[in-house]
C-alpha cells in the first residue's frame, strides 16, 4: 500500500526537506498516523487535538478535496497521491516595518480649521510630529514639520491632512530601518 | 472607436482571434482593482496596463524599499523611498499612458474596502497577509465581485478565481485564517524572486480572460505551482454549502479586521 504524499513547503522541515514521501494506510486516518510515526511532529500541524483536520489545511486525494469524500475515513489505494495544501498568504513577504521620517510643509487657511489640527493629528495618529518653522500671516498658515513613524501611518496622516484641506508639500524623506 | 495610435498599439490584439477589436474595447472599458503593489502586483499591473485595461485601481500603503527590488519589478532603484502607488503609477504610465490609474495609498480595512471595490468590475488579490486576504475575500463575496487570487510561499504558489457565482471563495477552502501562534514572522520566510512573476502573470491572464469572457476560467480549480520541481498541478475546489460567508447559512455577515500576521510555518 504505497501512497505518495506531497509535502508543502511549510511542512518540509519535518521531512528533512523532502517534497514527497511514501506512506501507508487503508484510510486517510491510517496514512496520517503512519506519516506521524516516520516524521514526528507533522501530525500536529495537520490535525488538531481532537484529531480533526485543521481548518487552514486541506488534504486532497489525487485532485479531490477529502472533505467532499469521507474525510479521514476516505479509503486509499495503492498508487494514490495525497496532497497536503495549507493556506499561504505571501505576495511580498520579508517586509520590514518601514519606519520613516518625512519633512513636509503644511499650508492651510485658518478659517477652514475649527480645531488646532496638529494637536488633533497627534492624538489620532501614531506619528511623532516635530514642528520646525511656523509662520502665520492673516488667514494663511505655513508650518514645516517632521513626521516620524511607520510609513503607512505617516501616509494615513498625510491623507488626513489633505482631507482637512491642508496642503502638504514634501521637503525630504528618510527611510529608517 | 480607436484612435490611430490605439490601433497601432493594440494591433496584435486586434488581429488576434479571441480578442479582436471588440475584445480590445472591452479591455479599454474595464475597471480592475489591483490590491497590493508588490511582487504579485508588479506583473499584474504591468501586463494589464500593456494590454490596455482602461482603469487600474492600485492599493498599497507601503513605500518602496531596496529589499523589494529583488522581485517587485514595477519599482526601481530610483523609486526607493517613495510610496509604492506613486512608483506603480509611473511604471504603468510609462508603458501605456492610455490607462487611468487611481491610487489608494492607505491600508484597506472593514471601513473602507466596500466603498472602494464597488467601482470596479474585478478585484485582484496580490496582498501578502491573511488579514488582507480574508478581508478582500469577504468584501468580494458581499459585493458579488470576482476575486482573482494568487499567493506565494518561498518556491510555491497558488492561483484561482474566487467568489464567482458558481465557484467557491477562500473560506470555502479555509474557513478561518490560521491562528497567529501557528505562523512565523514575515522576515523568516524569504521568497524566490521570480516566483511572484509567474503567479502574477497567471492572475493577469485570468483577469483578462474574465474581461473578455473567453476561454475556461480558473474557477473551481486551484492551480499549484512548484518552481523547484517546475511543475504545475491543479486540484478541484468546491463551493462549500457550510461556508461561513458564501454558504447557505452565513455567519460572517459583516467584515472582520483580523490581527496582522503573516506566512505559515
Ligand atoms: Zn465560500
Amino acid at each position: 500500500m504505497a501512497i505518495t504524499v506531497r509535502i508543502p513547503t511549510p511542512l518540509r522541515k519535518y521531512t528533512s526537506g523532502k517534497d514527497e514521501v511514501s506512506a501507508e494506510g487503508k484510510t486517510l486516518k491510517e496514512l496520517l498516523q503512519d506519516l506521524e510515526k516516520n516524521y514526528s511532529g507533522i501530525g500536529a500541524r495537520i490535525m488538531d487535538e481532537k484529531g480533526a483536520i485543521r481548518r487552514f489545511v486541506n488534504i486532497y486525494l489525487n485532485d479531490e478535496d477529502v472533505r467532499f469524500k469521507s474525510n479521514l475515513e476516505t479509503p486509499l489505494k495503492d498508487g494514490d497521491t495525497i496532497s497536503i495544501i495549507p493556506a499561504i498568504a505571501g505576495g511580498a513577504p520579508a517586509k520590514k516595518t518601514n519606519m520613516i521620517k518625512k519633512k513636509v510643509y503644511l499650508t492651510y487657511q485658518k478659517r477652514l480649521l475649527n480645531k488646532p489640527f496638529i494637536w488633533e493629528a497627534s492624538r489620532k495618529f501614531d506619528v511623532v510630529i516635530n514642528i520646525g518653522t511656523a509662520s502665520v500671516s492673516g488667514d494663511l498658515g505655513l508650518v514645516g514639520v517632521e513626521l516620524e513613524g511607520k510609513a503607512s501611518e505617516v501616509e494615513s496622516l498625510i491623507t488626513w491632512f489633505k482631507k482637512k484641506g491642508v496642503k502638504v508639500e514634501p521637503i525630504e524623506q528618510t527611510v529608517l530601518e | 472607436m480607436f484612435t490611430n495610435t490605439q490601433i497601432e498599439r493594440y494591433a496584435r490584439h486586434i488581429i488576434l482571434e479571441g480578442v479582436g477589436g471588440k475584445g480590445q474595447e472591452k479591455l479599454l472599458k474595464a475597471r480592475v482593482l489591483v490590491i497590493g503593489a508588490g511582487g504579485l502586483g508588479s506583473p499584474i499591473a504591468l501586463y494589464l496596463a500593456a494590454s490596455g485595461v482602461g482603469t487600474l485601481g492600485i492599493v498599497d500603503f507601503d513605500v518602496v524599499d531596496m529589499s523589494n527590488l529583488q522581485r517587485q519589478i514595477m519599482h526601481s532603484t530610483a523609486t526607493v523611498g517613495i510610496p509604492k502607488v506613486d512608483s506603480a503609477e509611473a511604471a504603468v504610465k510609462a508603458i501605456n499612458p492610455d490607462v487611468s490609474v487611481i491610487k489608494y495609498n492607505f491600508k484597506l480595512s472593514s471601513e473602507n474596502i466596500l466603498d472602494i471595490i464597488k467601482d470596479y468590475d474585478l478585484v485582484i488579490d496580490g496582498t501578502d497577509s491573511f488579514p488582507a486576504r480574508y478581508l478582500i475575500n469577504d468584501a468580494c463575496v458581499l459585493s458579488g465581485k470576482k476575486n482573482v487570487y494568487g499567493s506565494i510561499f518561498k518556491f510555491e504558489g497558488q492561483a484561482t478565481v474566487f467568489s464567482s457565482p458558481d465557484g467557491p471563495c477562500l473560506r470555502c477552502l479555509y474557513p478561518e485564517p490560521p491562528p497567529p501562534g501557528m505562523v512565523p514572522s514575515c522576515q523568516e520566510a524569504g521568497v524566490f524572486g521570480v516566483l511572484p512573476g509567474f503567479i502574477g502573470v497567471v492572475q493577469a491572464t485570468e483577469a483578462i480572460k474574465l474581461i473578455l469572457g473567453t476561454g475556461k476560467p480558473l474557477i473551481g480549480r486551484m492551480m499549484l505551482y512548484d518552481a523547484l520541481r517546475m511543475e504545475v498541478r491543479e486540484v478541484k475546489i468546491r463551493k462549500d454549502p457550510e461556508c461561513p460567508v458564501c454558504g447557505e447559512h452565513p455567519t460572517v455577515t459583516h467584515l472582520i479586521d483580523y490581527e496582522e500576521f503573516c506566512g505559515i510555518r
